[in-house]
């Protein structure tokens, strides 16, 4: 270590030593280091609670898109300032945002949808769909959408639709957008 | 710290005065105490639903190796967890409204036919009205049954109203709710 002076910093002998263990681990003032870490430890309570969600993915309704087991996080901030669009995956609530349903949004209010031998048809336009691997013959009849509501399905299609959890959810139950 | 003078010890019991008097000590106790009481009063309700939602939950699942008698028994103990007026309405997992003795029957015959049936209650949220004796909870829950080669899986949410009826909580309205409506046919 050098001293604004130029000269090599001389350690006192009379100095207590310090354990570079002890510093490394609590620093050089341990109530400062206490401060900060309870500081953090609410930051990231706050963050992982309310802003960016934890997403951890059961099922296969998603494949191949979201595998089973996998984890993700949800953007729940994005909603507040804008509407979702077509495309984008969602977690949709249930009793809580414990336990949500991960869905495309295939269609927004005031669009009609339905699927036709397992095409998917949004105010009679034919939509490609590139994430659809697993596709499907699904046909299904004409949904009139309303105000705030949203149509969302999952990306496997390889099930009937009528085992398959789609169709229509209010704009309220939109929790927030899956990050990547 | 240590004393080391009559005047010094004065000093340390004014700055304290407020810790040390018995008053405030006895003051503070009893107040720790009447919250202790009120907490538990208001919260005995809750944990008395809780216990019941678990107990029922424990009642809807089956294990390997259960028998006939078993699944008699438990299709009348289902029941006695309702009103006996309560109002079901669990479409899709049953047809669109249910009286309490059709539900003892499609219980019994659902019973029947599964090898296993796992019913786990993933987060709830229960909201006790204590002066009108009644409860609105809403939970989550994924019931898994197993019959062959066959592993089928549902999630649901529920909403469940209870009301307190000679000292003892039940179910007056059971609903389950669809957060995706599918496309109507």
């Amino acid at each position: 270590m050098v001293s604004p002076m130029g000269a090599h910093h001389i350690p006192d002998p009379a100095a207590p030593r310090v354990n570079a263990w002890r510093v490394l681990l609590i620093g050089r003032r341990p109530a400062h280091t206490l401060v900060r870490t309870g500081i953090l430890a609410a930051l990231c309570f706050l963050v992982f609670r309310f802003v960016l969600i934890p997403v951890f993915v059961r099922g296969e309704s998603m494949e191949p898109t979201f595998r089973d087991g996998g984890l993700n996080m949800a953007n729940t901030l994005v909603y507040r300032l804008r509407d979702p669009l077509p495309g984008e995956v969602v977690v949709i609530e249930m009793a809580t945002r414990r336990t949500m349903y991960l869905k495309r949004v295939l269609a927004t209010p005031g669009d009609t949808v339905y699927f036709q031998q397992g095409a998917l048809f949004v105010n009679g336009m034919r939509i490609e769909e590139p994430y659809v691997i697993q596709g499907g013959r699904w046909t299904t009849p004409p949904e009139q959408l309303g105000v705030d509501e949203y149509f969302v399905a999952g990306d496997n299609r390889s099930t009937p639709w009528e085992w398959h959890t789609m169709g229509v959810v209010n704009r309220s139950r939109i929790a927030g957008r899956i990050l990547f | 710290m240590a004393y080391h003078g009559r005047g010094e010890q004065v000093t340390h019991r004014r700055e304290n005065i407020i810790l040390t008097h018995k008053v405030w000590r006895y003051g503070l106790v009893a107040l720790a105490a009447i919250v202790a009481v009120t907490i538990y009063q208001m919260d005995r309700d809750t944990r008395r639903i809780n216990k019941r939602l678990n107990q029922l939950a424990g009642t809807v699942e089956k294990t390997a190796g259960e028998g006939h008698l078993s699944t008699l028994a438990k299709s009348q103990q289902v029941v006695g967890y309702l009103t006996p007026d309560a109002v079901l309405r669990l479409h899709p997992v049953l047809p669109q409204q249910v009286t309490r003795r059709e539900l003892s029957t499609v219980f019994y015959q659902v019973h029947s036919r599964v090898e296993t049936l796992d019913f786990r209650i993933r987060d709830r949220r229960l909201e006790v009205d204590r002066p009108a004796g009644t409860a609105n909870m809403r939970f989550t829950a994924i019931g898994t049954a197993r019959w062959g080669a066959r592993n089928e899986s549902q999630i649901h949410e529920f909403h469940l109203r209870w009301v307190k009826q000679d000292r003892e909580w039940y179910i007056d309205q059971a609903e389950i709710v669809q957060a995706i409506r599918p496309p109507r046919r």
